[in-house]
């Protein structure tokens, strides 16, 4: 596998998703070529800190409105 | 882990069914800001975007008892979303097949089928820091990465979020956004590039951030299982 190769499945191999009968050639790539490991494994860090990502909550008020609504709907469907 | 995880949705969707408040908060207070930040995908306007979420909320608690599980309930919740942005936002949306960027625009690093761009012209430095968690303790690091985040194309953003934030599948991002396989992957890849060029300058501007303490060797090898040492640094 070239590097270009091997760049072209790393979305896949970030994912572990990499089919079966690549992934040989890519470990191979990744054992002999230190850039494209270390920018797999910017790639892979990079992966995972957006999942650990915190978001962000909604505001009391919105809340509030939203559980309102929600319960208004509840008490809908329970007299249907 | 997968069983368990069907269970407890299975067990989700019965109680929000059932009208149990506690449980319709936490989807809430879990999604609420993943809805927001896909929502101004589609829009410059933030008080057309909390629209768009607020219309989203409000198409979940209408639709939750038609809902039939045959997708995961966060994949129903995005789809109502896109669906409400595209309408509400219709002059501003974006075509939902967007035409890839060219290169240039891309950020230079890689283009599909040609490897990267001046391949490895750019010599890199494997980070010192192997849990993510860790560097999601700094803000600074945490202000780079929204940073980042906030400043790719809307297309590239949508799909990051959906699958590198909130791990949808690609199938279901496909079926949500109405791409083909090959745009999500390349809009996957150009995103991911993107921040990963954001966080690697900011990790070489702050190299403290990235565990000191941590050798390089090991940094490097944090993506794999084997740990193997690499010799060449020579681009085939």
């Amino acid at each position: 596998m070239t590097c270009q190769e091997a760049i072209d499945v790393m979305g896949d191999a970030v994912e572990q998703r990499l089919a079966p009968e690549v992934q040989p050639g890519f470990d191979e790539h990744m054992d002999e070529c230190r850039p494209c490991a270390t920018y797999f494994q910017h790639l892979v860090l990079t992966r995972g800190v957006l999942r650990g990502l915190p978001g962000e909550r909604p505001s009391h008020a919105q809340r509030d409105e939203l559980l309102r609504r929600f319960r208004r709907r509840a008490g809908e469907s329970s007299r249907e | 882990m997968q069983r368990r995880n069907h269970e407890s949705e299975a067990s989700l969707l019965a109680r929000l069914r059932a009208g149990d408040e506690t449980a319709f908060a936490g989807v809430v207070d879990g999604l609420h800001g993943r809805l927001v930040a896909l929502a101004r995908t589609f829009t410059s306007s933030p008080a057309l975007a909390e629209d768009i979420v607020q219309e989203t909320w409000l198409g979940v608690i209408r639709g939750l008892p038609g809902f039939e599980g045959r997708s995961s309930l966060r994949t129903w919740i995005f789809s109502i979303l896109v669906r409400r942005a595209r309408t509400l936002a219709a002059r501003e949306a974006r075509r939902a097949e967007v035409p890839i960027e060219p290169n240039g625009a891309a950020g230079g690093e890689w283009q599909p089928g040609a490897g990267r761009v001046g391949l490895w012209s750019e010599r890199l430095t494997p980070w010192d820091f192997v849990d993510p968690a860790a560097l999601l303790q700094s803000k600074e690091a945490l202000h780079v990465i929204r940073d980042a985040l906030e400043a790719l194309p809307a297309a590239q953003r949508q799909v990051v979020i959906l699958r590198d934030v909130e791990d949808v599948a690609p199938a279901d991002i496909c079926n949500i956004l109405g791409l083909s396989g090959t745009n999500l992957r390349v809009l996957l890849h150009r995103g991911r590039a993107r921040i990963r060029r954001a966080l690697d300058d900011h990790l070489r501007d702050h190299p403290r951030q990235a565990r000191p303490g941590a050798p390089r060797a090991a940094a490097a090898g944090a993506a794999r299982t084997d740990g193997s040492s690499r010799t060449s640094g020579k681009a085939t």
